[in-house]
């Protein structure tokens, strides 16, 4: 039981995730280099994010 | 109308800089948490709240409870959230909120809420538009400006047709008003300058570019960030300069003559012009792709003559805080049996005159201004045409000159195929008015003999 809560948290935390890449990614080619700069760091650091709920739902799914 | 003040709360940061970019007109609070929302939203008043739903890991939709204080303090409340579950829906409803949408396609959501949010405060705006903004009781022109307002609020450019006098400027600082952008409304009237200054004009320049220049100056573009930039008689701007704004227009960003420093700004475009524009078109006077970046939606103003049901509302409207006037018994027919061809400026300047004196409007006041007008306007059907005097309205008497010498050689030559001599000796100039005349117009061109 706890472990559906959990997958469904890491379903949610995954999609808001990749929505915010999405919409970033949008407007990336419009930004000034400097505020491309910011904006790629965050992107970054949200991808990684993505990578690691993947890894934790890989895990979810095979335990 | 007041600039809109928006409250985004959100706590990812590359999301607060998604709704950062794309709100980046307007004037945006953010806060991170429910409890730095509450407080703001004591500390001031926004017109339009977004919340995200779930504000911190293992939140449990805390973004809800800002609902009910926002809606009750008269916001506009967005609630966008990850989650399109009917029941978070449902609950979003429940809670107050004007409007919901799924995260990640923000370009378009976020026109359609600013869209929606105009739409629920048109009908309170009308009235106060058409009674005190741009007064106009004619159904036709009151539905075509209520038709451009719905697009005050985007960033699509409006392109403004209209004889002199019939209010383009007044509408396109309405527009302006109506737009909820935080910069400045900034005109340029393309016809003042000649192109080098125009191009100063517009894009600034640095120290020492040119002679003249004593000072960095910034330019009409920089002074409309986040604002509108409104370029009147577009017909007066060479093709060069054309290109040359079209580039900043697209890009949101210019180089200042003489600067190698790239300057971003965001402005808004509307332009106007007198002209006839199939004509500008086809005499390539505006250039095509130009025309195209700035006609996003386009308005002609219908003369006064053509909407007479406005003239007294008008006047009311140029009374109201000077002194009432009075009419003598046919003085009104007759203000309405004028044509007024200087439009609404004309009736403007016979109220003011008016009010200045007794505040009496007999039937002689009327007669002797219609006379005046009249005159004016059958010497433009004989020897000066409208056509010349729009141009030389729009280029200046010495640009107008210039160009009737131009068309007049040009028929003369015609006329004698393309003799020269012919033409010297029966317009009676100099050979050198003659070639800088053609040079000025043609550019380099070699085809006609002598
Ligand atoms: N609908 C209106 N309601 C109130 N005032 C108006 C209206 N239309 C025009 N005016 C007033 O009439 C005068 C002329 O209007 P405006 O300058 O906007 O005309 P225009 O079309 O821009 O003229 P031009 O072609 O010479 O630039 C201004 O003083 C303006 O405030
Ligand atoms: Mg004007």
């Amino acid at each position: 039981m706890e472990s559906k809560s959990e997958t469904r948290e890491l379903l949610h935390d995954i999609e808001s995730k990749t929505a915010g890449l999405r919409s970033a990614a949008k407007i990336l080619r419009e930004c000034p280099p400097k505020e491309k700069k910011e904006l790629i760091c965050l992107m970054k650091q949200s991808a990684q994010d993505i990578l690691k709920y993947l890894t934790n739902l890989e895990k979810e799914i095979n335990s | 109308m007041k600039n809109l003040k928006f409250l985004v709360v959100e706590d990812e940061k590359l999301a607060q800089k998604v709704m950062a970019k794309h709100l980046e007109e307007y004037v945006v609070d953010f806060a991170e948490t429910k409890e730095a929302a509450l407080h703001k939203l004591q500390a001031a008043d926004y017109d339009i709240c977004f919340f995200d739903l779930m504000l911190g890991k293992k939140d449990n939709c805390s973004g809800l409870k800002l609902i009910p204080p926002a809606v009750s303090k008269g916001a506009y409340v967005v609630v966008m959230s990850s989650l399109d579950s009917e029941e978070i829906v449902n609950k979003a409803y429940e809670s107050g909120c004007h409007d919901f949408y799924v995260k990640g396609n923000e370009e378009a959501n976020i026109s359609a809420v600013l869209a929606r949010y105009q739409q629920k405060n048109a009908s309170a705006n009308a009235v106060t538009v058409f009674s005190e903004q741009f007064i106009t009781d004619d159904p036709q022109t009151r539905s075509d400006i209520l038709e451009v307002l719905k697009y005050a609020r985007s960033s699509l450019p409006i392109l403004i047709l209209g004889q002199s006098g019939t209010g383009k400027t007044c509408l396109a600082r309405l527009i302006h008003e109506h737009s909820g952008r935080a910069g400045q409304f900034i005109d340029i009237n393309c016809s003042a300058y000649n192109q080098e200054l125009l191009e100063a004009e517009i894009f600034g320049y640095k120290k020492g570019a040119f002679t003249g220049a004593y000072e960095n100056r910034r330019g009409k573009l920089l002074e409309a960030d986040k604002g509108t930039l409104f370029l009147d008689e577009i017909g007066a701007m060479s093709p060069d300069m054309q290109t040359k704004l079209l580039k900043a227009i697209e890009e949101k960003s210019f180089y200042p003559v003489g600067s190698d420093k790239k300057e971003r700004s965001e402005f808004r475009v509307i332009s106007a012009t007198l002209e006839d524009l199939q004509k500008l078109l086809t005499e390539e006077k505006l250039r095509f792709d130009f025309f195209q970046r700035i006609h996003g939606f386009t308005i002609a103003l219908k003369p006064l003559s053509q909407r007479k049901s406005d003239i007294f509302p008008l006047i009311s409207a140029f009374t109201r805080t000077s002194k009432k006037l009075s009419f003598e018994k046919h003085a009104r027919t007759l203000l309405l049996n004028h044509t007024w061809p200087g439009n609404i400026r004309e009736l403007k300047r016979f109220i003011d005159v008016a009010a200045a004196g007794d505040g009496m409007i007999t039937q002689d006041t009327v007669l002797r201004h219609t006379a005046q007008a009249m005159k004016t306007e059958r010497q433009s059907d004989g020897f000066l045409a409208q056509e010349q005097y729009d141009c030389a309205l729009a280029k200046g008497l010495n640009g107008a000159m210039e160009k009737f010498a131009y068309e007049v050689i040009k028929r003369s030559l015609l006329q004698h195929a393309g003799k020269k001599v012919k033409t010297l000796k029966e317009l009676k100039i100099s050979k050198r008015m003659l070639y800088s005349t053609l040079r000025k117009f043609e550019g380099k061109k070699d085809g006609i003999k002598i």
